[in-house]
């Protein structure tokens, strides 16, 4: 009985049914939603596969399987003849019906033990609309088949076999050996099956053990008997030899025989057929589970199979490969052996030249094959994506809500291990948008929407990634629900929450214990989920992202990456090792000039800081989190020592040797001590300048002190042993191109171990403080802090930059007493702050400056500065009193220190007068008069600045100091234009400028809006409240423009 | 592979190793390699008896300090020191030892019951002890070495 506990039959037979139902569940729903209209080729589709499966479980001896397929099977044949109209609820039958013999299919040994009662009288309820009334009389009634040797061979329901007689096929009993029959010729019991499906339908299947005991006593012929019950429309004649069977093993059961008796006259007529015999059985009451002759034997099997569980199949999952990606990597295997061969021969006989050519094609070779190989793991995201067609059709008839769900890129590939690990979080998350995300219908009506929701899963590859995104028209996350909930849990502190962005707020869903569905459902909500999802896609190496608008809709991007196995890594250095980083963990490198150490790096309770772009982002060693020696490379003898010092913000303790030695060697050249001092700070040796790597962790970033960061790689993954399982701080290793071994860090897994995410939760608390003190009702400004002179810190709004260069001085031409410099096939006149206002003199010597490039005039100009300190966002009050000069609009305090606000366009103006004529001459002048616009702004220092250059061109200006103000100006005066502030008290400029376009009186009155907050996201907000156009605040030129482009 | 197997043969072939100043054996079937790469490369914050990982021809394996497991001073590594190699499920696994000596033939009768401790080394780490001509001889218990936990 090899044959039928053979585990690689069965093995083959699950997979191959497995592939059968993965296309079914998105067939059903396609059938579902053409109705009437019939696509017989889908339908057929998913008839063969059932039948396929049938036939399979039947030869197993999976009676259940067997059972629930058959009964699908019926009543998609009679959807087929176009008998039944696939109706929404025959669809869930079948669905359920599916998922309960994927279900058995997943542990095929204990299938014959689940309970199948429920989907089988489903099933057959569903046929009923379709059955004459003389089929229907009997629904239940049996009929025993066999043959003359085997009578009571099958036992069906008569319905059963009246199905199998529609459209003119003849039932024959088919007596396979399958010795000599299958195993001789070389065959496997499915390939049978398979071959008798293309010419007809398997209504039933049975291999009779019984027959084999008693045959084996005979020392003649042994067989073992399968017999299978075949509908088909060949004759008998053909059938033989088409199927490869002696005729004497085809038993024809003819239809006249199978008439059923009058119902209520139940009585048993042995058919003297000289082919078959045929015995009509009363119905029992518990008609499915009445037990023919043969099927203790057949349950005997599957108790045996139960003693040796078929564990593989769980273990070692297999994979189908297109057979042209077999043959590519045949290809390219031959190819390497032949790389090998010429490698050897060049390496023999000392042929440089020739080594250098084959680790040319060893290379592209290698990356071929890599390509190749990976292109077999991977798998389009399709297969998951078609999924949810069920899940959302399911989700969205239980909650009755109307879902559009549209997929796109299901052709994007990923590799299997990722496709795999991404299904639970991706229905979590669908699950979501459907429970909460998209409302009632009427609801939605209500507000205004479609009455039909949309949910849109999308994936596309974007940098060698690939994203997908989850986006609904729904209802948009609640976030002021969430900062109730995430306050009333305690979870976080107000001030924490007030200082968050709406993005920040929406990705509070990701915090443990929260869950915003008012009711909790079926379906989710129970608080338990969107923090394990994203755990899950960040184990994943994968970033999730929300963005989300009250009322609009959420979506959910997710990046992940191609695969696991090799993956581009920064390499970097940390003591005498290397380490390698995920690049997909990798945010930017920063490098600290020793010099700006002191600025940049802080400290913060006992938690390290850095500056970055006006944010304060925590610091670690690398060396302290992995507890390495440090080691610091001398920078006067480039020799390699351990480091003692403690604290990174205190230059002193490492340098003293070095400083000691500087000042002996000064006071020698008899250089005053002061000058020493600053020589020292000045002093930037490359060597000492900090390596930072900022990473991202999840939800928050961090950044991580290095020795020295080497190239980025291509690595392949390798796990690390049992006995290092519990460093948190490793992903894994790998082998470098020198055979070396790089630990690949974890960074998630590093955060934690420094306990880092409480110190990111610091910085925050710093930071609100930070912003507590410094918020002035004034809004926040981008300003690019630079130097002139090495102590006169300046500032220039970072929104009138196109560009900032960096040159050598050397460079620099003096033409007709201006100063240019040759740029892009151009000359870009430089100017110089010093020129027009009393402040100190760059020093013209340094070797290099920086240039700030902006547009002017319609030409670019550059104004030369010394150094560039760092990019912010201040909301620093702006005193236009004080240092108010040429050149200079106010100052303001920005790192403890006065800085001077750059007035770029008043710098070039007085410097070339003519210049600011250029820019006028083209606005009206005095004669067109009584051009009135409205100057709405809350800060003193901008509104004296628009005001002024307003009028300088000749409009008249009229003020206001918020939104309330300026309506009650436009009430009374005629306004030509609105330029308007956007973050003012009482009413804000969008509010204002949905008031405006409200009323009628005002109709086409454009609205400008000036702003400090730049950005895309902003800029959209201003227009759907329906702003004209959105400038930056002092970018004159643009104003200016805008204001002509409306006013004529 | 089991102990057992091994046990009930008469002859047994033992790979002689010397870790400080005791002579341990490790039955050959269970030795993979004896290797004298000794390019370790340290995995910080590692249990303090993995000394390293080391490539072995392509894969990563954990090299475990035998010195560090009985509870011994490491020393820094010098040229007499190997790795022997063994397999562990499905990982090799490297035992530094500061010296391979000989391989000898032992009958399996004159390998007696370890005593609860071996020269201050905990007995579980032992199979037994084989009597030499001069020297006694620790059989290593290679389960009970590789136990990542303690």
């Amino acid at each position: 009985m090899a044959m039928i506990d053979d585990e690689e039959t069965l093995l083959a037979f699950v997979e191959e049914s497995k592939e059968h139902m993965d296309g079914i569940e998105t067939d059903l729903l396609a059938i579902e939603e053409d109705g009437a209209d019939i696509d017989s080729e889908l339908v057929n589709k998913v008839f063969r596969a059932v039948h396929s499966i049938k036939g399979g479980a039947g030869f197993l001896g999976l009676d259940n399987v067997k059972e629930v397929a058959h009964a699908g099977e019926n009543l998609l044949n009679l959807v087929r003849n176009g008998e039944l109209i696939p109706t929404p609820e025959m669809i869930t039958v079948l669905l359920e019906g599916f998922d309960l013999l994927n279900s058995m299919l997943n542990s095929p040994a204990t299938s014959n033990d689940v309970d199948i009662s429920e989907q089988i009288s489903a099933l057959k309820n569903a046929l009923e609309p379709s059955l004459s009334q003389e089929e229907k009389s009997s629904p239940t009634n049996e009929i025993s088949l066999g043959t003359p040797d085997a009578p009571n061979l099958f036992t069906l329901d008569s319905l059963d076999v009246a199905l199998s007689l529609k459209g003119g096929n003849n039932l024959y009993i088919l007596v396979y050996d399958l010795i000599k029959d299958i195993e001789k010729k070389n065959k496997t019991p499915l390939e049978v099956v398979n071959e008798l499906m293309q010419t007809g339908d398997i209504v039933d299947s049975k291999v009779d053990i019984d027959a084999v005991g008693k045959l084996e006593d005979d020392s003649g012929e042994r067989r073992v008997p399968f017999y299978v019950l075949f509908a088909t429309i060949m004759e008998g004649d053909i059938l033989g030899s088409f199927i490869g069977l002696d005729d004497s093993f085809i038993h024809l059961i003819s239809p006249e025989s199978l008439i059923q008796p009058q119902a209520g006259e139940p009585i048993s007529v042995q058919e003297e057929e000289p082919t078959a015999s045929i015995e009509t059985a009363p119905a029992e009451p518990a008609a499915p589970k009445s037990a023919p002759p043969a099927e203790p034997a057949v349950k005997n099997i599957a108790k045996k199979k139960k003693t040796a569980p078929v564990k593989p199949m769980v273990k070692d999952s297999s994979l189908r490969v297109n057979v042209k990606i077999l043959d590519n990597l045949m290809t390219l295997a031959g190819e390497l052996v032949l790389t090998r061969n010429q490698l050897v021969q060049a390496v023999s006989s000392r042929n440089q030249q020739g080594i250098d050519t084959v680790s040319q094609r060893l290379n592209m070779v290698t990356s071929e094959l890599q390509e190749s190989i990976m292109s077999t793991r991977m798998q389009p995201i399709g297969n998951i994506f078609n999924k949810f067609k069920r899940v959302v059709r399911d989700l969205s008839k239980s909650l009755s809500k109307k879902i559009n769900l549209i997929i796109e890129g299901e052709e994007v590939e990923l590799d299997k291990t990722i496709i795999e690990a991404i299904g639970d979080p991706l229905t979590h998350l669908v699950r979501n948008s459907v429970d909460h995300g998209i409302e009632q219908p009427e609801t939605r009506v209500v507000n205004g929407k479609d009455a039909q929701g949309l949910l849109r899963l999308s994936a596309y590859h974007e940098g060698g990634q690939v994203i997908i995104a989850i986006e609904d028209d729904g209802a948009g996350i609640n976030t002021e629900k969430l900062k109730e909930k995430v306050l009333s849990q305690n979870l976080m502190e107000q001030a924490q929450i007030d200082a968050m962005s709406t993005k920040e707020l929406a990705k509070l869903i990701f915090m443990p214990g929260l869950s915003t569905a008012a009711e909790v459902t079926d379906v989710s909500g129970r608080g338990v989920g969107m923090d394990v999802v994203n755990t899950n896609l960040t184990e994943l190496g994968g970033i999730i992202d929300i963005d989300t608008a009250m009322g609009k809709g959420t979506t959910i991007t997710i990046k992940l990456p191609l695969t696991l196995a090799i993956i581009p890594s920064q390499i970097i250095t940390c003591g005498k090792e290397r380490f390698a980083i995920p690049q997909v963990n990798l945010v930017e490198l920063v490098r600290i000039p020793a010099a700006q150490v002191k600025e940049r790096i802080e400290k913060i309770g006992s938690a390290l800081v850095m500056r970055l772009r006006g944010e304060l982002l925590p610091l670690i060693r690398l060396t302290d989190a992995l507890d390495i020696e440090r080691i610091y490379t001398d920078p006067h003898t480039l020799e390699e020592k351990p480091d003692r010092r403690t604290q990174i913000e205190d230059r002193r303790g490492v340098y003293r040797e070095w400083d000691d030695q500087l000042i002996q060697e000064n006071e020698e050249n008899g250089e005053p001590a002061d000058e020493r001092r600053q020589s020292r700070e000045r002093r930037t040796n490359p060597v000492s300048a900090y390596n930072i790597v900022v990473l991202s962790a999840g939800d928050f970033h961090y950044g991580l002190i290095v020795d020295r960061l080497l190239d980025s790689e291509e690595i392949v993954v390798k796990p690390l042993g049992s006995h290092l399982r519990d460093c948190k701080a490793y992903a894994g290793a790998t082998i470098q191109g020198d055979g070396r071994i790089a630990m690949i860090l974890d960074v998630v897994g590093l955060s934690n171990l420094m306990s880092l995410t409480t110190v990111a939760e610091k910085v925050k608390n710093q930071l609100q403080e930070h912003e507590k003190k410094t918020k002035g009702g004034e809004d926040s400004q981008t300003l690019l802090i630079v130097l002139n002179t090495e102590d006169e810190q300046m500032a220039i709004p970072l929104g009138l930059v196109s560009r900032i260069e960096k040159i050598r001085s050397s460079d620099i031409e003096i033409t007709g007493g201006r100063k240019n410099i040759q740029y892009r096939g151009g000359s870009l006149p430089l100017f110089n702050v010093d020129e027009v206002a009393n402040v100190g003199m760059r020093d013209q010597e340094a070797e290099s400056c920086y240039v700030v490039v902006f547009p002017i005039a319609g030409k670019e100009v550059g104004i030369v500065m010394s150094e560039i300190v760092d990019i912010l966002d201040t909301n620093e009050m702006v005193d236009d009193i004080t240092h108010r000069q040429s050149g200079i609009l106010g100052s303001m305090i920005i790192f403890d220190k006065i800085t001077l606000l750059v007035d770029l366009y008043g710098v070039v103006t007085t410097v070339m007068p003519e210049w600011a004529m250029l820019t006028t001459a083209h606005s009206p002048t005095e004669e067109d008069g009584g051009t009135n616009i409205l100057v709405v702004e809350d800060s003193k220092f901008f509104m004296t600045q628009i005001t002024n250059f307003v009028s300088d061109v000749g409009y008249t200006p009229f003020q206001a100091e918020d939104g309330v103000e300026a309506l009650r100006v436009l009430e009374e005066e005629t306004i030509h234009l609105v330029l308007t502030d956007i973050e003012m008290p009482n009413m804000d400029g969008l509010e204002l400028t949905r008031q405006i376009r409200a009323d009628e009186r005002w109709a086409g009155l454009p609205v400008i809006a000036v702003t400090s907050v730049a950005g895309e996201a902003a800029e959209q907000k201003g227009q759907e409240a329906g702003v004209d156009e959105y400038l930056i605040k002092l970018d004159r030129e643009q104003i200016l423009a805008k204001l002509k482009k409306y006013l004529g | 592979m089991t102990q057992q197997t091994t046990q009930t043969e008469d002859i047994r072939e033992l790979a002689l190793f010397q870790v400080d100043d005791m002579i341990c054996g490790l039955d050959t079937s269970l030795v993979q390699e004896i290797n004298k790469q000794t390019e370790i490369t340290p995995v910080h914050r590692a249990p303090d008896y993995v000394r390293g990982v080391m490539n072995l021809r392509g894969e990563i394996a954990t090299i475990i300090d035998l010195r560090k497991k009985f509870k011994l001073e490491s020393i820094n590594i010098n040229k007499k020191m190997k790795v022997v190699v063994v397999r562990q499920g499905s990982e090799n696994i490297g035992l530094l030892v500061d010296s391979v000596t000989d391989v000898i033939m032992a009958d399996s009768r004159d390998i007696a019951p370890p005593p609860s401790n071996v020269s201050g080394v905990p007995g579980i780490f032992f199979e037994g002890i084989y009597t030499m001509k001069e020297d006694l001889d620790a059989v290593l218990n290679v389960d009970e070495l590789l136990r990542a936990g303690e």
